[in-house]
Parts: structure tokens; sequence; C-alpha cells
């Protein structure tokens, strides 16, 4: 059945039931139908929809990775990233900056305003300007829904699977399931999404908007170019081929994007902070760690 | 000789410092670019480096790195002229070396993906209980007065800057 047709059908399948109140084996359709749309129907969602499927998303992407135990350290990454998106164009999300335990250098986002970080990555870092601009990039994927956009691209692609899974939890909801906000597919969904990767519009995009949020936050821009160097240096010399070099534009092509971002805040902002001292006083188990 | 000089020193230098840094790093020049006596383009050019030159990256000042060349001329050059070197990239005995201290020094494991799209590692791990870390999560979220003080406490102060344009 081709996309379009599949459409008819669920929208007429939605009308008929909108108002009905049919329920199947004990499950009320219409709400699990308006839980479906609620992934599928990205375009219309309030800040409240977007917020509650991306604590969705952080619980699948959390049910693959421990947290760091370093409270410090989880708290120090949260002031970083508290005051860098009080200069994004979002400041009002309830923003949450994790640290991973994990060696490989990453960092990622959820929708919402949930921003991941890995030890691996702040044991690549040297500074606190660094570290902000690697969780700006993070924060503009945030503020442009970015990943709201992809997922609600990959539940089009199955759209009556997916359904039928949020059938199946209405009823866990119904039975008191233990996973009330999220499904075994919306977990695959997230995984994959996460596993793939952004298109590199979107990158080029993020990288833009979080030298100007570093900016704008008092920090030196050229932070994140430098952790970006720093990576492509490494390449792929006796370590295994990452999904980052397979599916993503290479890091020379982001830099020569970034250079003139770059070279245009440089005449805008009187305020270049480092602080060198304080990342590595609150980071320093995570550098003895990350590797 | 400063050949042969410059590489002990700097292996006694990686060795020597507790706190890391960007410093002795080994680059490749990615296009011709001008070399200045300081971080500034108002400053007086030393010469030009050629695409493909190897340099040692000895500082960084914003977006302009102070290096030192092969023919040991020592000079700036913007951030972006260069890219970090790989090992298999090293043609010189210098920059072999360099390397090789480099890898010595890393803390990490080494793993690479970037910042964005998560690992394989990480999504093969073992299920852990989700919600559980997801409330730890919310514990950590600092209150509006402890980030204003940090950001105090670190100098950090609101720059004006243009907004970047929308997307079409």
């Amino acid at each position: 059945m081709n996309y379009a047709l599949k459409v008819c059908v669920l929208v007429s399948f939605v009308w008929l039931l909108d108002g009905c109140g049919v329920t199947v084996q004990g499950v009320d359709l219409s709400r699990v139908i308006g839980a479906g749309s609620k992934i599928m129907d990205v375009g219309e969602k309030s800040q409240e929809e977007e917020i509650e499927i991306g604590r969705d998303t952080a619980e699948a992407l959390l049910s693959k990775s421990g947290l760091a135990e370093d409270a410090q350290l989880q708290e120090y990454v949260n002031k970083v990233g508290y005051w860098l998106a009080q200069h994004s164009d979002r400041p009002d999300l309830p923003w949450h900056f994790v640290v991973l335990n994990n060696s490989a250098a990453n960092a990622f986002a959820a929708p919402g305003g949930y921003v991941f970080i890995t030890t691996g990555m702040l044991a690549k870092v040297y500074n606190e300007a660094e570290l902000a601009g690697v969780l700006a990039h993070e924060i503009a994927h945030v503020t442009q829904r970015h990943h709201l956009v992809a997922l609600q691209g990959q539940s089009r692609k199955g759209l009556f699977g997916d359904v039928l899974v949020l059938v199946q939890q209405g009823r866990k909801r119904d039975e008191g399931g233990a996973r009330g906000g999220s499904t075994a597919h919306f977990d695959d969904m997230v995984l994959d999404l996460y596993g793939r990767g952004l298109n590199r519009e979107d990158e080029y995009r993020a990288d833009a908007l979080g030298a100007h949020i570093v900016a704008r936050a008092g920090y030196d821009h050229y932070g994140f170019t430098s952790v970006l160097q720093a990576l492509g240096g490494q390449g792929e010399d006796g370590v295994e081929i990452t999904l980052f070099l397979k599916t993503h534009p290479p890091i020379h092509d982001r830099l020569q994007q970034l250079e003139p971002v770059l070279m245009g805040l440089d005449g805008q902002v009187n305020s270049n902070r480092v602080l060198a001292g304080r990342y590595l006083t609150n980071s320093r188990d995570a550098m003895q760690s990350g590797g | 000789m400063m050949n042969v000089l410059i590489v002990p020193i700097l292996v006694v230098f990686c060795f020597l410092i507790s706190s890391p840094s960007r410093a002795a790093q080994a680059a490749i020049v990615v296009r011709d670019s001008p070399l200045y006596l300081d971080a500034s383009p108002q400053s007086t050019q030393l010469g030009e480096l050629s695409k493909d030159a190897e340099v040692i990256l000895l500082l960084r000042q914003g977006g302009w790195y102070k290096v030192e060349a092969a023919d040991n001329r020592v000079g700036w050059l913007r951030m972006l002229s260069v890219r970090f070197a790989r090992a298999q990239e090293a043609q010189s005995e210098t920059l072999a070396k360099l390397l090789a201290v480099s890898r010595l020094a890393a803390p990490a494991s080494g793993v690479a993906t970037g910042v964005r799209g998560a690992t394989s590692e990480a999504l093969a791990d073992d299920e852990r209980d989700g919600e559980a870390q997801l409330q730890r999560v919310d514990s950590f979220v600092p209150s509006v007065e402890r980030v204003s003080q940090f950001a105090a406490e670190g100098e950090l102060s609101s720059q004006s800057v243009t907004a970047i344009a929308e997307e079409d």
C-alpha cells in the first residue's frame, strides 16, 4: 500500500473513531490514536507535547546507557548547559543535561530539552568553552526541533505498525504496565534514529546556531571548532569505524561551513571566556575514567 | 638541529604538564595561508605556508594558532587554515614522533563518533531502568539563582550578537 493510501485509510479510521469512544479488548482506540498522532503530527505540536515526546525519547536512550555517577560533574554540566540555554531561542524549555558513562566520544539531544554527553567526550574536551561548544550544538538541535521532525518522518514510514504497537501500549497502561511513556517499537524508532544521526543540513545549521549561542553566553566561540579539529584528527586510526564517519558529513566540510559564521562573530563580542581551570576541577574524574 | 631538539623538549613537556591542552599537536595546512607575527590579520606578515605543509601547534588564542613550521619559523595562522594530522600522514620524522607522543598522552579510548548519533556500543548495551535514570536526571537540574551565580563566578556576561538568518 503506498503512503498516500495509508494516510487516507488512517485518516478515515481516526475520523470514524473520533467521538465514538470505541474500545477494542478494553483499549480506548481513540485515545490510542491520539497518542499515535502525538508522534506523527509533529508540525502541529505544542511545547507540552514536544516535552512529553522528548521525555519518552530520553527514557528510551537512558534504558541503553548508564549515567555517570559523579553528581558534582552532572551538576556542573547542567550549570554550563543552563547558562547556554538561557541564550538560545527557547530558554523556557525544561532543559536537562546528562553525562553518560561511556568511553566513546559522543553527544546528542532529544526533543523538549534533553542533551546528553558522554564521559568519553568530556575526556576529549580541554576547557569549559569547548564543553559549551558541544552542548550548544545540541541545544541548537533541540531549538530547531531536528530530532522531533526526524522522528515524525520515521513514524510516517511505519504508519500502521505504530498504531498497533500503541494499542498494546494502551493495554499496558490500563493494566498499570511499567513503561507508560514508550513502547518497544517507539524505542526501536528512537534508537534507529540515533544510530543513523541527522541529515547534514541539520548538522550545519546546529553548528552555526551553536556558535551563536556560545558567543551570546560570553564563551570563546572557537571552542567547538577545536573539538571538531581534534575529533577529525583522530580519524579511524586503530579504532572501530564509527557511525559518525560512515554516515555524516566530513568534519572538514563542517569546518568550512562554519568558518564564515565564526569570522562574522569575531567583531561582535567582547567576551571570550575559556575557563580551563574550572573545567579541569569539575571533570577530573571523567578525564581519568573516560578512556 | 632545531628539529632534533624540539622533539625531546616536547616529549618532556607532554609528560610533565598535568593540565591537558592542545599544545604540541601536529597539524597540516589545508590551504596556502599567510603566517602572521601576531594573532591578527593586521599584524606583520612573516610569509606564507603552502597547502599540505606540516606544522606543530604551540598555542591557541581565539581563532588563531601559534605554530612552528618545518623550517623553524614561528608565527600565527588562522585556526581553520589547519587540520590535525593523523599518524599515517606524518611524512617527517619530527611529525611522526610527535604524533606517537600525542597518542601516549591521549586520555580516552579514541572512539570518536562525533556530536550526533549514538554509538553502536551504547545502543547494543544492556537494558537499564530508563525511568529510574530519568528521575535521577531531574535531580541534577540547578536553580536559576545557582546558574546566575555560576556565570558570575566565571565572569561570563551575556553578549549581543546579530541573529542568524532563519531557514527558508
